[in-house]
């Protein structure tokens, strides 16, 4: 039903600098809902 | 008919829209270019257009949160400065790909949030121009991806770029430019919470982002028929605001979610039947904008960033798994259906 199209090895090979990327992203998303959860008319 | 067009015709400020039409087709042109040159040929090259995905879009929140703090920055400048150099350093240097990738991705955040902010405070609560900026996207990626087909020059492309200032100049024009809040956006029902709207909101705008890759498009093979796609995409972004403002936010969100499943759904080997649906459900981006602007008035850059954290969030699982056929159309009928159920859920006529 559902299938993978990426090569896992890539990632393996560069993990520090994938979950380093993926972390960001997550911190920049996280820190941009709390914002807006605060700035939410009440 | 006669009703929707007289409101068309008192729209104020819609030039601001097509400034910044133009602003996004140069940035996405700069952006699309420098992608489909960067990846040609590389192996594992999914990792470019990926990080180019998370390092352009998510940012937009943060920054759109800071362009709220402080009006009249005018952030297009260093937007397209940085998208220049980042050109500059690919095509005339050969320092590693990430420095010039992490430069086009920064500046092409930057004029994104200083287009949207530009729209949403210039258009007293209409969606016509925020819907019309964002539509230049569309024909901006295409007309990059082919102008790096056919190996145009990174010089011209510049050239392209530098064609930015006089618009930007002509941006400053706006007064609304330099007002903090976006006034008039009331398009969220009363009752409904302001967070399960910005919920609702950003969960249609994954919902989109997922499907505007994952839709079963088999009978797009030739680079004339992804340049239909793109043009379709483009105009159904724009529909959907200006039919919004002409006929009504709600009917259209309603309409236009229903009209594509089976669109969608039955258009894999038939092209018009399946760009049809294209069109249908591109015209939710600006309602889903109008909803997200209407919660937080007063942050709408910071609005703006949340669609396109959500875009993000709805593109990146396609480049780690895809559904098999048969799934991705169930998939597809039962998102179309939330979406719709969402919207008409959340949104009000406003009232005129």
């Amino acid at each position: 039903m559902i299938r993978l199209v990426f090569d896992p090895r890539f990632i393996s090979a560069h993990a520090a600098l994938f979950w380093g990327y993926l972390t960001a992203v997550a911190l920049l998303t996280a820190a941009a809902f709390i914002i807006s959860f605060r700035r939410l008319k009440r | 008919m006669k009703d929707g067009i007289k409101r068309l015709s008192g729209l104020k400020n819609i030039g601001i829209a097509f400034i910044c039409c133009y602003l996004h087709f140069i940035t996405e042109v700069l952006c699309f270019y420098y992608l489909t040159k960067a990846t040609r040929g590389v192996l594992n090259a999914w990792m470019i257009p990926f990080v180019y995905d998370g390092l352009a879009f998510v940012p937009q929140g943060i920054i759109g949160y800071a362009a709220d703090k402080r009006p009249g920055l005018a952030l297009a400048i260093p937007g397209f400065m940085l998208m220049l150099v980042s050109l500059s350093v690919f095509g005339f240097t050969s320092v590693n790909i990430y420095v010039s990738l992490i430069l086009m991705c920064l500046g092409n955040a930057l004029v994104h949030v200083d287009g949207a902010e530009a729209t949403l405070k210039n258009s007293f609560g209409k969606l016509s121009h925020s819907a019309i900026f964002v539509s230049g996207g569309s024909f901006g990626v295409i007309t990059g991806r082919v102008l790096a087909l056919y190996d145009v020059p990174v010089w011209f492309v510049l050239l392209m770029g530098i064609s930015a200032a006089p618009f930007i100049a002509a941006s400053f024009g706006y007064k609304g430019t330099k007002v903090a809040e976006a006034e008039g956006f009331d398009y969220v029902r009363t009752g409904i919470s302001p967070l399960f709207a910005a919920a609702a909101a950003v969960a249609v705008v994954i919902i989109r982002g997922y499907m505007g890759y994952g839709i079963p498009t088999s009978w797009n093979k030739t680079l004339i028929q992804s340049v239909y796609m793109f043009v379709i995409m483009g105009l159904g972004k724009a529909l959907g605001g200006i039919l919004s403002d002409a006929f009504g936010i709600r009917k259209v969100a309603f309409a236009s979610t229903l009209l594509a499943i089976p669109f969608l759904c039955l258009g894999d080997g038939y092209m018009f039947v399946s760009l049809t649906g294209v069109m249908f459900f591109s015209m939710t981006m600006s309602v889903t904008l109008a909803i997200l602007v209407s919660v937080m008035s007063d942050s709408p850059g910071l609005a703006f960033g949340l669609t396109t954290i959500g875009l993000f969030l709805g593109t990146a699982p396609i480049f780690f798994v895809r559904l098999a056929r048969g799934a991705d159309i169930a998939f597809i009928s039962v998102m179309s259906a939330v979406c719709s159920l969402l919207l008409t859920l959340v949104l009000k006529e406003p009232e005129t």
